[in-house]
């Protein structure tokens, strides 16, 4: 098997040969660090590339296989990480000058579970600055571009995991959410990502952005890995507050592909304004399928939900200027001036003012409860166009989150207001290639359903088998 | 009116030192908030106050 062969396995897959020892994790890591060091110029999906380090794991998983030990499907698995997470002994910026060279000393709560299963830690992905975006362009470390089209947006804040994935760098990635992080950049780079409930991965760890909306979240080119990836972190945290007490993972055995009589609801009246007409199509293709299948689509009305994104962005500008006030007195010069007057911006709303929001949440959050009493799953394209090109700055992912009315950016970003499950899977393509995604969310705790369904579309459809063009070219190359 | 809320709001970011051009570029921002928080306040009318922990389902 080539190199190339390697890095275009799926986490599955993998796990399987490495398991059987028809492959190495030494031959896997080498292939994803060969892969990497080929495209990273381009894609400068990376912070910090942890050759050594991985070389060293990958050596100690083959060891262990040697022995008989096996920990799991992730033992000798190249995995990335973005630096939002603290790595023992490798730096870890936030995408941030303020800490360009801090190395902590201890591992998150992520990291020390991918350890423990035995995954390799290639490296620390871009993102911007401190996950305060949704383009990856904001970064002291400079923007990350979109393997499909190096012109145009990762999505944010994941943007670095998001676009490893899609290039084939590692089978799996990890990243976190506040507003949009996991599926947007997940819809933008055409993988499938997931947001779990709140508090079913801890945070331990890492940067907080908004302590009462931070997601951990999965990437991987498959359902079927998101479940395996999420399988070896999910689990009760007491270090994290948000922690919730849970039976042991196994979203991977209970995959399947079950989907007749599930209800998906369709927000239809966000739909009519503003969304790109192949991203709509794809879309309702999508549907089609899932209706096939099976499944009860129908139209539900959610009024409340177009408060939702500026109930976010109001939460999360409050919440997160709060939680750098030290850095912004001591060291405001060395955030990006985006981000810097986006977090001071935050210090300006009063007490009285964030409490008046959260009162508005509360009343979203229990229209959502009613709905879920109707519908097991809502639907909707993840985003409401294509990946924006790179030159429209930081502002042109198209959020107009002040902007009442039923505008795309509330359906982005009420499941990780609310701490609903949600994913972000491959639906379609527009004329030039570029990705579209489906957004699945179920309601509280109904992460295996919202994966199970995201699992049979993807069983009847090729939108999860596609790959950028810049790794076509790549192939042209093999070893 | 507007200019004592805005001052207000900037008397919230003592401390951090902020250029002209931030500091515009915030006020364009206060009034994004002010536009949203009227909306929310008459959204929020009769909602309880929040005395939740921190997970939003619960």
């Amino acid at each position: 098997m080539t190199r190339s062969d390697l890095c275009e396995l799926g986490l599955v897959d993998l796990a399987r040969q490495i398991e059987s020892r028809l492959v190495s994790s030494t031959e896997v890591v080498e292939a994803a660090l060969a892969r990497l060091d080929r495209l990273e110029g381009q894609l400068n999906a990376f912070i910090t590339v942890a050759h050594e380090q991985a070389r060293e794991a990958a050596r100690q998983a083959d060891e262990e296989l040697a022995r008989g030990v096996y920990r799991g499907p992730l033992h000798g698995v190249p995995v990335s990480v973005k630096d939002l997470f603290f790595t023992a002994g490798l730096r870890t910026t936030g995408g941030s000058g303020i800490l360009a060279d801090w190395v902590p000393d201890e591992d998150s709560a992520l990291v020390e579970r991918l350890r423990a299963a035995g995954a390799v830690i290639l490296g620390k992905t871009n993102l911007d600055e401190f996950g305060h975006g949704g383009t990856s362009t904001v970064s002291h470390f400079g923007p990350v571009h979109n393997p499909w089209n190096l012109e145009r947006i990762a999505g944010g804040s994941s943007g670095g995991s998001t676009a490893a994935v899609a290039a084939g760098i590692g089978p799996l990635s990890y990243g976190t959410e506040t507003g949009s992080s996991v599926r947007r950049p997940s819809a933008y780079c055409g993988v499938s990502g997931f947001k779990p409930t709140f508090g079913l991965v801890s945070r331990y760890g890492s940067f907080r952005g908004a302590w009462s909306m931070d997601h951990v979240g999965v990437f991987a080119r498959s359902v079927e890995d998101v479940a395996m990836g999420l399988d070896a972190v999910a689990g009760y945290d007491p270090r994290d507050p948000a922690s919730v007490r849970q039976s042991e993972p196994s979203y991977t055995r209970r995959l399947d592909l079950h989907v007749r009589g599930v209800r998906i609801g369709v927000l239809r009246r966000f739909l009519d304004e503003g969304v790109d007409p192949s991203v709509l199509s794809a879309f309702e293709v999508a549907l089609r399928t899932l209706s096939a299948a099976g499944a009860e689509v129908v139209d539900v009305d959610i009024p409340e939900l177009k408060y939702a994104a500026m109930t976010s962005m109001l939460t999360s500008a409050a919440e997160s200027g709060a939680n750098n006030v030290r850095w912004l007195r001591e060291r405001p010069d060395d955030y990006q001036l985006e981000i810097k007057r986006r977090l001071a911006g935050g210090l300006g709303i009063t007490a009285s003012e964030y409490l008046t929001v959260q009162r508005a949440r509360y009343r979203i959050r229990e229209a959502l409860r009613a709905a879920f009493e109707t519908v097991d799953l809502l639907a909707n394209p993840t985003t409401s166009r294509v990946a924006p090109l790179i030159s429209l700055g930081p502002r042109g992912n198209g959020d107009q989150t002040y902007r009442l009315g039923y505008t795309h950016s509330s359906l982005l970003r009420f499941p990780s207001l609310l701490g609903l499950p949600g994913c972000s899977i491959p639906c379609g393509a527009n004329a030039e290639g570029l990705p579209i995604g489906m957004q699945l969310v179920g309601r509280w705790f109904a992460d295996q359903r919202v994966l199970n369904v995201a699992f049979a579309y993807q069983q009847a459809t090729e939108w999860g088998v596609r790959k950028p063009r810049l790794i076509q070219i790549t192939d042209l190359h093999r070893e | 009116m507007a200019s004592e809320r805005v001052a207000r709001r900037l008397a919230l970011l003592e401390g951090v030192s902020l250029s002209q051009a931030d500091l515009e570029s915030i006020v364009a921002e206060f009034e994004d908030f002010d536009r949203a928080l009227r909306e929310l306040e008459a959204f929020a009318e009769g909602v309880p106050w929040p005395s939740l922990p921190v997970q939003p389902y619960m």
